[in-house]
């Protein structure tokens, strides 16, 4: 297609005058029908990858993603711009998803959970419509995910080919080449027929740390003074909704600062007024579990702390790919003391029954309950006809995969030399050397001042005048 | 630390722990029903809706580690002194003042239409269109949808406003801060509203607090539109229960009242005995006043059962007589229910 209408496009839908880097060459790619995967570092504007093609073709654009938060904060931003022509099929009881696809050939975008295109009726209605491509949001998934907590991830090849392969955008933050060869291979391609576009995962502007802790007493106390020595909005990274409501809490009352807690166990209104508070910096700070930033749509969050250990590396580069997309200076910290890599181990492993109990449900002899809280996992397995044995065996596999990830990690937090040397490495990139790297290089980074001071917030007050309130928000005062 | 639970919790009468949860969630079955209006807690059905059994039993944990609360048996949770102590030393809990309007409807619906349908009519009145709408589901988008292509007029913010005023208005009659909450809660315009945790923050209440004012407020919302005429109450009137028993539970009480026996109204309703039976029950719990005791509960089996059945209710063991064990239990229940009925009523 002639570049002029897509700069035109550009223009016209999204008020841009250029692209950023990989962009064009993801676009062009996917509009000239060839399958694409777009490692682009996070805050490189993958939407529009997906977005800008849609405006360019007659059909529906199908965004497959793993979190409805994550999809329900791209139909927002597709809200803002006056897109109304969206349709959200996850998270919706079955009569409502019923009405949906009863409106399906009127939509544009439509975002969907790999679960939910499991659904026989589901993945029958959108074989009906014209599914002009198919995007695999946080493609990463279907080799991180696929065999153990989301195994609807590996059905995803067989939906692509029932749909007639439409041309087919994978896009992730961070991948190594690795994982970049699983996820290809797990949509049932090869190598030579997708076209990667790959950007350094390296985000030059975030200072990396890690620091390490005797208690989780001392934690506490640290990430207390590191909140009111960093300046900006921050978001700090727990493991477990409770700790980070509490952590809030407590936070706020000592700090001072404007605290607010985020996980997906909270009310959506009160996830929406989290969010669109911290856009407009009424909230400083976020306490959140990994629910919340994966499409987090602001550019001057200058921290990133983490209060528990990542489970991996690519998890990680992501969610600290959230500060700093201003270009601005901003910092990652994570905090750690002994006992946290248990935790860490603890949610990545699923207990596996023994070999003999998965016959037993297999031939029917036991119900599938009798494999505990996980049944649903294995069960699922078993209808797509594997055998007690390749269970195990994928299990183990797995099992595995997830231990050298752990093993990373913990590799990461012991680190005497450069950390981004060790990230890059990681992802199989060129090591690149710059200024206000990482603590191994500045151990005294703290004393630098590397974000400028803060500056003092006014807490907001209550006003006590409620009819006035009511007509600012009716714009009548 | 959540101390709501302390709330639903009796220090003198240990109390099932399942049954306020299913009270809290609105798991309404028969047995939650009787127990819960034994216990008082009749009027909170409905007051956490979304509490799952996972919060549930971590919230119980928390109060029993803390020393608020001590498990009685398998199954019963009761206050401890330092429970009683606790709750003794808030300085003004919240009183809810409309909790005898928890049938009107699910107030968590009746959240998502308003605050959507406030949203669409602040940023209307800021000439927006390009906004985030609250993420609701499908049937409330389209619910929403319907009604602003119906109402929007010259009027329509002027005409929300009016009708907010008035509620508002008479909310801080009652109580100002349920007032500040319901401005404070709106989502619109450049404005995304208080959390519960900043409205607990901002008034000063505890999270157990802010938890009760905030359901307190939506039923107060739901009670207003019922009487009211305006956009937003015709927004939410679809949703207001007309009764507190269901539609169906009321066929099958007018049809008793007509004298027909129970297997009759079963095959006449094509419903299973054992679901006319629930609704009577159910109905004989929440609407006791609208029942015919006497044509339910005829002169000679009351007699029979006061004869077998004495002392306190809740003591009393069942054991069947007949020989139909459904029948039997039926009617003690029946029973149980009238006994406590006419001991509140006298």
């Amino acid at each position: 297609m002639n570049r002029d209408r897509l700069y035109q496009a550009l223009q016209h839908h999204f008020g841009y005058q250029e692209f950023r880097d990989g962009q064009l060459a993801t676009i062009e790619a996917i509009l000239a029908g060839q399958d694409t995967m777009a490692i682009l570092p996070t805050g490189g504007g993958k939407s529009l990858l997906y977005q800008l093609p849609a405006y360019l073709r007659p059909g529906i654009v199908l965004i497959v993603s793993p979190l409805i938060s994550l999809m329900q904060d791209q139909v927002d931003r597709l809200h803002r711009r006056g897109e109304k022509r969206v349709l959200l099929l996850s998270g919706q009881d079955r009569r409502t998803r019923d009405q949906q696809l009863s409106q399906l050939d009127r939509a544009k975008f439509v975002f969907a959970s790999p679960e939910i295109l499991a659904n026989p009726a589901v993945a029958a209605c959108l074989r009906r419509v014209n599914v002009a491509m198919l995007t695999i949001d946080e493609a990463h998934c279907i080799s991180q995910w696929g065999p153990d907590f989301r195994p609807e991830y590996l059905l995803l090849r067989r939906f692509r080919e029932e749909l007639g392969t439409p041309p087919t955008l994978l896009l992730t933050a961070t991948a190594t080449p690795r994982v970049q060869a699983d996820i290809i291979a797990k949509m049932g391609l090869t190598a030579d027929e997708v076209t990667v576009i790959r950007r350094s995962v390296n985000r030059a502007n975030i200072f990396l740390a890690v620091e390490e802790l005797a208690s989780p007493d001392e934690k506490a106390a640290r990430l207390l003074q590191l909140v009111k020595e960093l300046s900006g909005a921050g978001i700090i990274y727990f493991a477990s909704r409770r700790l980070a409501t509490a952590t809030a809490d407590w936070l706020q009352k000592q700090s001072g600062l404007a605290v607010a807690a985020y996980h997906a166990g909270m009310p959506a209104a009160d996830r929406f007024r989290v969010q669109q508070q911290f856009m407009a910096d009424d909230l400083q700070l976020i306490c959140a579990t990994s629910a919340f930033g994966m499409g987090v749509d602001k550019d001057d969050i200058r921290f990133i702390i983490h209060y528990h250990q990542p489970t991996n590396l690519a998890d990680y580069v992501q969610e600290i790919g959230r500060a700093g997309r201003d270009g601005r200076q901003s910092v990652a910290v994570l905090l750690t003391c002994p006992g946290d890599d248990l935790l860490a181990r603890q949610l990545t492993t699923v207990d596996l029954p023994p070999l003999g109990l998965l016959e037993k449900v297999h031939a029917g002899q036991l119900p599938p309950s009798a494999l505990g809280s996980n049944h649903d996992l294995f069960t699922f397995y078993f209808r797509q006809h594997y055998t007690a044995d390749q269970i195990v065996a994928a299990f183990k596999k797995r099992h595995r995969q997830t231990n050298r990830q752990l093993v990373q990690v913990q590799r990461y937090l012991r680190l005497t030399s450069c950390r981004r040397a060790f990230l890059l490495n990681y992802f199989g990139e060129q090591v690149v050397e710059q200024d206000r790297c990482c603590d191994s290089e500045v151990p005294d980074w703290r004393s630098q001042s590397l974000l400028p001071p803060r500056q003092q917030q006014v807490r907001q007050t209550v006003n006590d005048n409620w009819d006035q309130h009511l007509q600012t928000l009716l714009n009548l005062s | 630390m959540n101390t709501y639970l302390l709330r639903l919790c009796s220090y003198h009468q240990p109390r099932r722990e399942r049954v306020i949860e299913n009270v809290l969630a609105n798991r309404q079955t028969v047995a939650t029903l009787f127990w819960a209006q034994h216990y008082g807690i009749l009027t909170w059905l409905g007051a956490r809706r979304r509490l799952s059994r996972a919060q549930f039993d971590q919230e119980v944990a928390v109060l029993i580690g803390a020393g608020l609360l001590e498990r009685v048996g398998a199954d019963e949770i009761k206050l401890t002194a330092a429970g009683v102590s606790y709750e003794e030393s808030q300085p003004s809990p919240y009183q809810p003042h409309f909790y005898p309007w928890y049938w009107l409807a699910n107030t968590q619906t009746v959240q998502r239409r308003l605050l959507l349908g406030f949203q669409v009519a602040s940023e209307l009145a800021y000439h927006n269109r390009y906004y985030a709408p609250l993420a609701v589901p499908f049937t409330d988008q389209e619910a929403v949808r319907g009604w602003f292509r119906h109402f929007k007029s010259a009027q329509f913010v002027q005409e929300v406003y009016a009708e907010l005023h008035l509620l508002a208005g008479a909310l801080a009659n009652e109580d100002q801060r349920l007032a500040a909450a319901l401005v404070n809660r709106l989502i619109g315009h450049d404005q995304a509203g208080w959390t519960l945790n900043q409205l607990a923050d901002r008034l000063q209440l505890s999270l157990a607090d802010a938890l009760v004012l905030d359901h307190d407020l939506w039923l107060a919302v739901t009670a207003f539109s019922r009487r009211t005429t305006g956009p937003l109450a015709s927004l939410l009137r679809p949703l207001i229960a007309p009764a507190p028993i269901s539609r169906s539970c009321q066929t099958t009480v007018q049809l008793a009242r007509q004298g027909l026996e129970l297997v009759r109204i079963a095959e006449r309703r094509r419903l299973k005995l054992g679901t006319v039976r629930e609704h009577l029950l159910t109905a004989a719990i929440l609407t006791p006043q609208q029942l015919d005791w006497a044509q339910l509960l005829p002169a000679k089996q009351r007699k029979f059962l006061d004869h077998h059945f004495r002392g306190d209710v809740i003591h009393w063991r069942f054991q069947g007589w007949s020989g139909d064990e459904n029948s039997d239990f039926y009617y003690f229940r029946l029973y149980q229910i009238y006994k406590e009925y006419s001991q509140n009523e006298s």
